[in-house]
C-alpha cells in the first residue's frame, strides 16, 4: 500500500468523461500548476474473470483553465465604460473555478512505482487527484533503470524533482534542441555539454557564432578535459582531389564540358605528397594548366579565372575568420588550425576532449563544406571499425544551415547528405548528433524526425510549432499550445531520453557564462565610439 | 385617441377622440384637438397628423412642424422629390406608407420622442419581446390580433400620461444611470441576495424533488479582503425532515407539487429571517422571487392535503407555536380540535408578516411580472387621486381583460429605461379564494409595496416587492441599487446579485444526470434496508446534494 508520506497532497477531483488516455479534474485553488505530475488511485480489471486490482494512474497536467461563472463579461464592459472597479460593486470575484486536463502517462502497481505500464481502463470519475511527493515522482521518472543520466534541470515548479535524460539515448540516438532566440538553447546545450564533459565523453562542437568558445575560458571547471579551439583549415590531399572542383562548382557558374576535360587533364598531372592548403593547390593547378594546351583559346583562361575566384573567396573568408578571432573579446584564445579529420582524427576526438570548430567569417557554403568534411571523415573512422577514435557526440549549432529542408536549398548544402547519413547510421557506430536550431520549420523533416530525444523551448512562430508537432510523435496538441508561453529555460523534453514527456526548467549554469563573449552592450559601444571628426566619444544624448 | 403638444409645451391626450365619417369625408372629433388648434399661433404653417391603427382602433399624433420643415427635408435629401407629393401642401396632402412618410415620421419622432412615445416602438420591436408578443397575440381572438399593438400603445400612452407629474403619491420616477456616482454610496454596506433551488434526481423519475436548497450571496462592495467581502451559504432542506409526522404528515393524497411550492415559499423566507439574525450587519436583503405569493391553495383540505410543518424543524428555525399564535389571530383547528398553527398556511402568514415588518429593507424581485396586480393597484390609486374616474378605470380594465394585457407588456410600454413606478400597496391574497376556516388567517397576509422598474429599453421591466422599511425609508435607494445592479447585466436586464445567487443555488440537471438511476436506487435501497432513519436521511441528502459542495468541487483539505 502507499504509505502516508508517499501519498502527497490532494489537489482536486476527477470530473466529467474520462478515458484511459486523459481526464479532467477540478483543481483546488493554488495547488497545482501546468506541467505537474499527478496521480490518481483507481481499480482496473486484471484479467478475464479474475477480478480487479488497485493501481496508481500517473499523468501530466497539460491544460489549466480558470473561470468565474459568477462574473459576467458584460458587467466588466459596462463598468469599464465609466472607470468603476469591479470590487466596488456587488459582483462576485471570489468564485474562480480551475479546471485541469491531464494526459495519462501510465499506471503502476500501488506498491511498486518503478514499472509503469499503459493504462487500459478509463480513469474513475470522482477519484481524488494527488500531487505526489518528490520521492515518488523521482521513482516514476527513472523507474528501475540505473543507467547513466545527464541532469537537465527539474520539473517546472518542482525544484525538488530533478530531471535527467538517459545519456546513451542521446549520444547514439541523437537529440534536437529547438527554440526561438532567447528560449534557452545555448543554456541547455551548455548543460548537456558540461554533463558529457564530466563523463569525459568526446565532443565535436561546430560553432558558427562562437557561442561555445567560452568553454576554454572556463576550462578550469573541467580539469579532466581538454578544450580545443579550432579554426577551419581546408586542405587537399590525394584522397580529396575533387574538393576544389566541387568548390568551383558551388562558388562559380561551374565548368563547361570542355573546361572540365582540361581541368581533369591538369589534375591528372598533379602529384600530391601529403596535404596542401586549398590556396597552394590552386597555385599548383594554375601552373599545370599553363602547361596544358587547348583548341579553344578561351578554355584555359576561363578555368584559371574560376580557380582564382575560389582562391580569392577562400582567402577573404580566412581573413574574415582571422579578424574575428583577433577581435578584443576573442583575443588570447588559443585557436589552432583544424586538424585533418581524415589523417588526424584523434586531434578532434579523444576521451575527455571537446573540439570547438569556430566557423565565424565563412559563408554558408564553405561552413557547410567544412562541417561535411569533418563529420564524414570522423564518421568514416568510426564506421571502418579501426578503433582509431572513440565514440563521439557532435553538436551542430544553427542546424537549419547545415541540414535545411528541401525548400531551403539542400542542393547548395554539402553537409545535408553527411548529416543524414550520420543520423540514420550513426547509432551503430556511436556517432551522435545534437542538432540545435531556432527555426525548426527550416530543418529537414526526415533528419529531424530521426532524432530520438527532443528538447523544445519557447516557440512563437506557428509554422515552427506546427512543424514540431508533426515531427515529434509524442508531442500532443496541448503540449504544443504550451510552447509560446514558456519562459527562458522552460521547455518540454520528450523521447527516448525520458520515460514520458516532461515540462522542465533547465538548470542555468551561471558559472559557464562568459561576460566577454556574451556581451551585447551595443549601446555602450556606440556611446564610447571614437568620432573621427570630433574626437573621442561624445556619447549618445 | 388624439395626442398633441399644447402651446405651453405639455402633452394633451384625448382618449375619447373619435374618427367620424360624414359622407365621403372623415373628421376627427376631439375637444382637446380643437382647443389645441385654436390656441395655435396664426403663423403656424404646417400641422402634421400621424395616424396609426386599424379599422376599429386608431391613434393620431398631431405635430406642429416648423415653417421650413419641408425645405429642410428637401435640402438634406433632394431625392425625396417632395413636390411630387404636393409637399409642402397647399391645403392638405396625404402621405401614405411610402419612404417620404417614413422620413417625415422619423424626423418628427426624433425631435419629440415623448410625444411619439418612441420607446414603445423600441420595446415592442425588440428581438426579445417579439417572441412573447407573438405568442401572446396568437392566444387572443383572431379579430383582436391586429388591434393588440395599437390598444397596447394607446393604454400605455394613457397611463404614462396619468403617471407623469400628475400626482405625488404615484408617479413614474427616473434614475440617472451613473455607476461612477452610485457605487461610492454602496461602499461600507453589506447586501445579501437569496434564492432557492429544487434538488431533483431525474434518475429516480417517479419521485418528486426530495430536497430544496436556499443559497445566499452576501457581499460588501469595496471590501478589499475577499474572505470578508463575499460570504456564501447554501442550506439544504430535505422535505421529509421539515414536515410533521402522520397524521399531519405527508399522505398518499398529498398534492406533492403544491407541497413543494409551499415548502419553497416558506423555506426561502425562513432562511432570510435566520440570515438576518445571524448577519446583523446586512444593510438590505434581496430575494429572487416575490416577497408574498398567492398562498390560498396550500391548506390541509382536499384535494391539496398539504401537511403541517414539523414543530422541531420550526423550532430549529426559531419559529415557535407561541410566536405564531400571537402574530396570527384565529388560526383554525383541525377536525380533532388541534390548532393548525404549524400548517403551511399559518406559517406562511407568520413569516410574511415578519418579513414585511422587518426593520431592515427587504425586497423581492420578480423576473417576469405576469398578472395584473400592479396595473389594478395603479388604476385604483389613480381613481382615488381623482386623475381618472371610475368609468375610465373600468374601460381600461375591460381592455386589459379583453386583450389579456399583463403588467409586463403594459409597463414595458409605459416605462422608459431607468424609470420605475412609485411603489404601490398590492394585496395578492384575496380572502374569498381561501377556504372558509382559513379566511381570517389569509386576511392577515400582509400587502407588499410593489413597483416595476425597467433597466433596458428593449427588455421587460421586472417587478420589485418591498417590505415596509424598504418602501417607506429608502425605496429610491433600493430602486437605484436594483437598477444599477441590473445595468451590470445589460443583456439580461436583471440584478446581477440575484443572477449570481440564482446560479449558485441552482441544482444543475447535468449533475443530476451524472448520478445514474442504478446508483441512486442501489444507495437508497441499501439505506432503507438498514432500517436506520438517520442513515436514510443522510442518503437522501447525499442524492439530492449539490455537486458544487461535495462531488463536483475539489475538497482537498
Amino acid at each position: 500500500m502507499v504509505t502516508k508520506h508517499e501519498t502527497g497532497f490532494k489537489v482536486g477531483t476527477v470530473v466529467g468523461n474520462t478515458s484511459p488516455q486523459e481526464f479532467s479534474f477540478i483543481v483546488k485553488s493554488f495547488t497545482a500548476k501546468l506541467g505537474d505530475l499527478v496521480r490518481v488511485e483507481m481499480e482496473i480489471p486484471v484479467a478475464e474473470g479474475q477480478g480487479r486490482k488497485q493501481v496508481l494512474v500517473w499523468g501530466r497536467i497539460v491544460e489549466l483553465g480558470r473561470s468565474n461563472p459568477f462574473l459576467p463579461m458584460e458587467a466588466g464592459q459596462e463598468l469599464a465604460e465609466e472607470g468603476v472597479d469591479l470590487i466596488s460593486t456587488v459582483l462576485s470575484l471570489s468564485r474562480d473555478q480551475v479546471t485541469g486536463r491531464v494526459l495519462v502517462l501510465g499506471a503502476t502497481d500501488v506498491g511498486n512505482l518503478k514499472r509503469i505500464r499503459p493504462l487500459n481502463y478509463p480513469v474513475s470519475p470522482g477519484a481524488v487527484v494527488y500531487l505526489p511527493p518528490a520521492r515518488a515522482v523521482r521513482t516514476i521518472l527513472t523507474g528501475d533503470e540505473t543507467v547513466h543520466r545527464l541532469r537537465l534541470g527539474s520539473l517546472i515548479g518542482r525544484s525538488d524533482v530533478p530531471v535527467g535524460i538517459k545519456t546513451n539515448a542521446i549520444v547514439a540516438r541523437h537529440m534536437a534542441i529547438l527554440a526561438m532566440t532567447g528560449g534557452g538553447k545555448t543554456v541547455a546545450a551548455r548543460r548537456i555539454i558540461r554533463e558529457l564533459l564530466d563523463a569525459r565523453y568526446p565532443l565535436v562542437i561546430l560553432d558558427p557564432h562562437g557561442d561555445y568558445l567560452g568553454l576554454w575560458i572556463k576550462r578550469k571547471l573541467f580539469p579532466r578535459n581538454s578544450i580545443c579551439l579550432f579554426y577551419p583549415n581546408l586542405t587537399v590531399s590525394e584522397e580529396n582531389l575533387s574538393l576544389v572542383g566541387y568548390l568551383v562548382a558551388q562558388m562559380t557558374q561551374g565548368f563547361t564540358d570542355a573546361q572540365r576535360d582540361k581541368y581533369s587533364e591538369a589534375l591528372g598531372k598533379i602529384n600530391l605528397k601529403g596535404e596542401v592548403t586549398v590556396q597552394r593547390f590552386v597555385e599548383l593547378m594554375m601552373k599545370k594548366l599553363g602547361d596544358t594546351k587547348s583548341r579553344h583559346a578561351g578554355t584555359i583562361p576561363a578555368i584559371k579565372r574560376a580557380l582564382r575566384l575560389v582562391k580569392g573567396r577562400l582567402e577573404a573568408m580566412e581573413k574574415s575568420n582571422e579578424r574575428l578571432r583577433k577581435q578584443a573579446t576573442l583575443q588570447g584564445l588559443p585557436f589552432e588550425p583544424m586538424p585533418d579529420p581524415r589523417l588526424d582524427p584523434t586531434g578532434f576526438v579523444r576521451p575527455g576532449r571537446a573540439s570547438v570548430v569556430y566557423l565565424g567569417g565563412y559563408d554558408h557554403l564553405t561552413q557547410s563544406t567544412i562541417v561535411a568534411i569533418v563529420l564524414e571523415q570522423l564518421f568514416n573512422h568510426r564506421a571502418s571499425m579501426e578503433n582509431r577514435i572513440p565514440p563521439f557526440f557532435a553538436v551542430v549549432e544553427e542546424a537549419h544551415n547545415f541540414i535545411p529542408s528541401r525548400g531551403e536549398g539542400q542542393a547548395e548544402t554539402p553537409s545535408v547528405d553527411v548529416i543524414k547519413k550520420l543520423i540514420t547510421e550513426g547509432r551503430k557506430f556511436g556517432t551522435g548528433l545534437l542538432l540545435i536550431s531556432q527555426r525548426p520549420s527550416r530543418l529537414d523533416e526526415t533528419a529531424l524526425s530521426q532524432c530520438n530525444t527532443f528538447l523544445i523551448f519557447r516557440l512563437v512562430n506557428p509554422r515552427d510549432q506546427g512543424f514540431v508537432e508533426k515531427v515529434m510523435e509524442n508531442l500532443t496538441r496541448s503540449d504544443s499550445r504550451l510552447l509560446p508561453g514558456f519562459g527562458p529555460g522552460q521547455g518540454i523534453v520528450s523521447g527516448q531520453g525520458v520515460r514520458f514527456p516532461l515540462v522542465i526548467q533547465v538548470d542555468f549554469d551561471s558559472d559557464l557564462v562568459t561576460a566577454a563573449l556574451g556581451s551585447e552592450e551595443f549601446l555602450k559601444q556606440a556611446t564610447e565610439w571614437e568620432d573621427p571628426e570630433r574626437g573621442v566619444g561624445r556619447g549618445l544624448k | 385617441m388624439v395626442k398633441c403638444r399644447t402651446t405651453d409645451g405639455t402633452i394633451a391626450l384625448d382618449p375619447n377622440a373619435k374618427l367620424i365619417r360624414m359622407k365621403d369625408e372623415f373628421f376627427i372629433k376631439s375637444q382637446h384637438l380643437a382647443a389645441c388648434i385654436i390656441a395655435m399661433p396664426a403663423t403656424t404653417k404646417n400641422v402634421l397628423f400621424y395616424f396609426e391603427g386599424s379599422k376599429t382602433e386608431a391613434r393620431v399624433v398631431i405635430h406642429v412642424a416648423p415653417t421650413n420643415f419641408f425645405a429642410e427635408l428637401e435640402r438634406e435629401d433632394p431625392t425625396l422629390r417632395l413636390q411630387s407629393f404636393d409637399l409642402p401642401p397647399r391645403t392638405s396632402a396625404i402621405i401614405c406608407g411610402n419612404r417620404v412618410a417614413e422620413v417625415i415620421y422619423s424626423r418628427c419622432a426624433t425631435t419629440d420622442v415623448e410625444l411619439y412615445a418612441v420607446h414603445v416602438g423600441g420595446f415592442l420591436d425588440g428581438p426579445h419581446i417579439l417572441v412573447p408578443l407573438f405568442n401572446h397575440v396568437l392566444s387572443l381572438r383572431s379579430d383582436d390580433h391586429i388591434d393588440f399593438p395599437i390598444v397596447l400603445r394607446k393604454l400605455a400612452d394613457r397611463l404614462r400620461h396619468c403617471l407623469t407629474g400628475r400626482t405625488k403619491s404615484l408617479a413614474i420616477q427616473r434614475i440617472d444611470k451613473s455607476h461612477r456616482d452610485f457605487w461610492p454610496t454602496a461602499q461600507g454596506q453589506r447586501f445579501s441576495f437569496l434564492d432557492g433551488g429544487v434538488a431533483r434526481i431525474p434518475a429516480l423519475a417517479s419521485l418528486e424533488p426530495m430536497a430544496l436548497r436556499v443559497g445566499i450571496y452576501n457581499v460588501a462592495p469595496g471590501d478589499q479582503i475577499m474572505e470578508t467581502r463575499e460570504q456564501w451559504s447554501l442550506t439544504p432542506y430535505v422535505l421529509g425532515d421539515i414536515v410533521d409526522q402522520p397524521p399531519h404528515g405527508i399522505r398518499d393524497t398529498t398534492d406533492r407539487k403544491r407541497l413543494h411550492e409551499a415548502a419553497r415559499y416558506v423555506l426561502e423566507l425562513l432562511t432570510a429571517l435566520v440570515h438576518l439574525e445571524l448577519k446583523p450587519d446586512t444593510s438590505s436583503l434581496f430575494i429572487h422571487g416575490p416577497l408574498v405569493n398567492q398562498f390560498t391553495m396550500y391548506d390541509e383540505g382536499e384535494p391539496n392535503n398539504i401537511p403541517c410543518m414539523a414543530a422541531e424543524f420550526l423550532a430549529s428555525m426559531s419559529v415557535h407555536r407561541s410566536a405564531v399564535m400571537s402574530e396570527l389571530l384565529d388560526i383554525p383547528p383541525d377536525s380533532r380540535n388541534v390548532s393548525l398553527w404549524n400548517q403551511f398556511m399559518s406559517i406562511y402568514g407568520y413569516v410574511t408578516n415578519r418579513i414585511v415588518n422587518h426593520a431592515r429593507p427587504i425586497a423581492g424581485v420578480v423576473e417576469r411580472p405576469t398578472g395584473r396586480h400592479v396595473t389594478t393597484a395603479v388604476l385604483a390609486a389613480l381613481v382615488e387621486d381623482g386623475i381618472i374616474n371610475t368609468d375610465e378605470s373600468k374601460d381600461i380594465d375591460d381592455l386589459l381583460l379583453k386583450f389579456d394585457i399583463s403588467d409586463d407588456f403594459l409597463f414595458g410600454c409605459i416605462l422608459r429605461s431607468g424609470e420605475y413606478l412609485t411603489p404601490v400597496e398590492v394585496s395578492k391574497n384575496a380572502v374569498n379564494r381561501a377556504r372558509e376556516h382559513w379566511r381570517s388567517v389569509v386576511a392577515q397576509y400582509p400587502p407588499v409595496y410593489t413597483s416595476l422598474i425597467k433597466t433596458e429599453e428593449t427588455r421587460f421591466p421586472f417587478r420589485v416587492e418591498l417590505n415596509a422599511t424598504a418602501a417607506e425609508v429608502n425605496s429610491a435607494y433600493i430602486m437605484s441599487l436594483l437598477y444599477h445592479t441590473g445595468r451590470l447585466l445589460p443583456q439580461y436586464a436583471f440584478p446581477v446579485g440575484l443572477d449570481i445567487v440564482d446560479k449558485y443555488a441552482k441544482v444543475p440537471d447535468w449533475l443530476s444526470r451524472g448520478i445514474s438511476a442504478e446508483l441512486s436506487g442501489v444507495i437508497l435501497r441499501r439505506a432503507v434496508n438498514t432500517g436506520d432513519a438517520g442513515l436514510v436521511s443522510q442518503v437522501r441528502q447525499l442524492l439530492s446534494g449539490n455537486p458544487r459542495d461535495f462531488f463536483y468541487r475539489a475538497d482537498a483539505n
